[in-house]
């Protein structure tokens, strides 16, 4: 963490009292063993939490590239889960039946961001250990159930992640739409995981409905006082996450 | 068509403002009442049967409110056409939601525009003489249209945003569209991967994954088909 002394000598005192909480959870994440290397991104992140911290982002080329890495991570974790589960299917341990061609787009999409990702020259982030999918949700890739509300979260957690970050694209008009376009797919995606479950295509207040509860929190902000209520408000936007709490669920349920 | 917001009506809505949009005022006015002052190559005075969004975040939320306006009053009349429309009990719930959700997203707009500045249509301005509420396909191939419309536009209109705080409130939005793109594509191409499933090639590219993205002349070329006033973006950029 002395790493992060120097840096913070750097900033006005103001925005270091803003960080103080900020402090918290990236020496939290610090025990939880990201290399500070893969994070160096470390000052980069910092960085973009002081701007976000301040409503304006600076147009700095290593914020965009540090957004595009946290995109790649999570690109390819959606990735791999969407491989084994086709792989899954086709030695028989997993059976997804006549829903097979929804998973097959979707693992095309993905892979496809994350080599639209790579081409931009992002490098995943280290998040601490190995991905075991399994780890949490032991028979993920054998129950069908269990595997499409694995899928759930991580489809509304690839959608919140993005909404959480465009705004530090602001000032990279083309990587913005890009990151726009990503996150409007993980929106079908999430969706059509939901039909398949028998739910509706968009989020109720903030329930999980059997998915990881860390996804959905803050999901039942309203936005404001509306001509209809009840469930409807919630439903009608989907609210962002921070890279932080993101990655903190990512590693509770599939990093060892 | 009762519940299109008539010019001048005010809800009564809570206007809590939630987020700071600055320079609004008398410019957003001009921009609506004088015609042809902009730099305009051709110099051409901007027709009496047109209506220009604007420019700039409040231009982007105007156009943003233009086709939620757009879209609740399709699923409002939808919804009231009831059985006639041939939906299923369990499609017209999901219609129903829908139109909760873009009636929500058009007070939304509405009210961070605030009424005076927010370019609201008629009734008399919105045309679905083209639509035939009572065909199931019909209403389904309108819905998709006007979904993957929004995400498109939503998507092609970001980068003109320079508020961040209005840049999530858009995120926060098209998001759900997608959603709506999504399910409304299953019911009519269910628990695909062709053409017009939920995110099929025909919206998401192949190379790269990425969704429809159109720049906003595109968006209201389609949109002018339901609109018996033309609107424009030009200055949106």
């Amino acid at each position: 963490m002395d790493m992060t002394k120097p840096l913070l000598d750097n900033i006005e005192p103001e925005i270091v009292e803003q960080l103080t909480s900020r402090r918290n959870s990236l020496a939290a994440m610090g025990k939880l063993g990201l290399a500070v290397a893969a994070m160096g991104s470390l000052p980069a992140l910092l960085a973009a939490t002081t701007t976000k911290a301040y409503g304006s982002v600076k147009r700095s080329p290593q914020a965009v590239i540090d957004v595009l890495n946290y995109a790649l991570t999570l690109e390819i974790l959606e990735r791999d889960f969407y491989q084994k589960a086709v792989s899954a299917n086709n030695a028989g341990t997993l059976n997804v039946g006549n829903d097979l061609p929804v998973f097959t787009q979707i693992l095309k999409h993905e892979a496809a961001h994350v080599a639209l990702l790579q081409g931009f020259n992002a490098t995943a982030l280290n998040l601490g250990g190995e991905i075991k999918f399994d780890k949490v949700f032991t028979d993920v890739f054998k129950n069908y159930d269990l595997f499409k509300a694995v899928a759930q979260s991580l489809e509304d957690t690839g959608v919140r992640a993005y909404k959480g970050r465009a705004a530090e694209l602001i000032n990279d008009k083309a990587t913005l739409t890009v990151a726009l376009q990503i996150h409007s797919v993980e929106a079908r995606h999430a969706a059509m995981i939901r039909r398949l479950r028998g739910l509706r295509g968009w989020i109720v207040g903030a329930e999980a409905n059997g998915g990881a509860p860390e996804v959905y929190g803050g999901e039942d902000a309203t936005n404001g006082n509306f001509s209809i209520g009840g469930t409807a408000p919630s439903e009608s936007f989907d609210e962002p996450l921070t890279p932080e709490a993101v990655v903190a669920t990512v590693q509770k349920y599939f990093v060892v | 068509m009762a519940n299109i917001i008539l010019p001048g009506e005010d809800r009564g809505l809570n206007r809590r403002s939630f987020f700071k949009v600055a320079g609004f005022g008398a410019a957003a006015i001009a921009a609506m009442t004088v015609a042809g002052c902009e730099d305009d190559d051709n110099n051409v005075v901007t027709p009496a049967n047109t209506i220009d969004l604007g420019s700039g975040n409040t231009g982007v939320l105007n156009y943003a409110y233009a086709l939620e306006q757009l879209e609740a009053a399709f699923y409002e009349k939808v919804v009231a056409t009831g059985t006639a429309t041939g939906l299923s009990t369990e499609e017209m719930a999901l219609f129903t939601d829908i139109k909760n959700h873009e009636v929500i997203h058009r007070e939304f707009f509405l009210k961070a525009l605030g009424t005076t500045n927010a370019k609201t249509l008629t009734a008399a301005q919105v045309n679905f003489s083209s639509i035939n509420f009572n065909n199931r396909q019909s209403i389904l191939n309108t819905a998709m249209a006007f979904e993957d419309l929004g995400v498109s536009a939503y998507n092609g209109a970001g980068k003109y945003l320079s508020d961040p705080n209005l840049l999530l409130a858009a995120g926060k939005i098209v998001s759900v569209e997608a959603r709506h793109a999504a399910i409304i594509r299953d019911l009519m191409v269910p628990r695909s991967n062709a053409a017009g499933s939920f995110a099929g090639d025909d919206v998401v590219t192949v190379s790269q994954g990425l969704d429809v993205v159109r720049e906003p002349s595109a968006v209201l070329a389609i949109a002018n088909n339901y609109l018996n006033v033309k609107l424009t973006a030009n200055n949106i950029k």
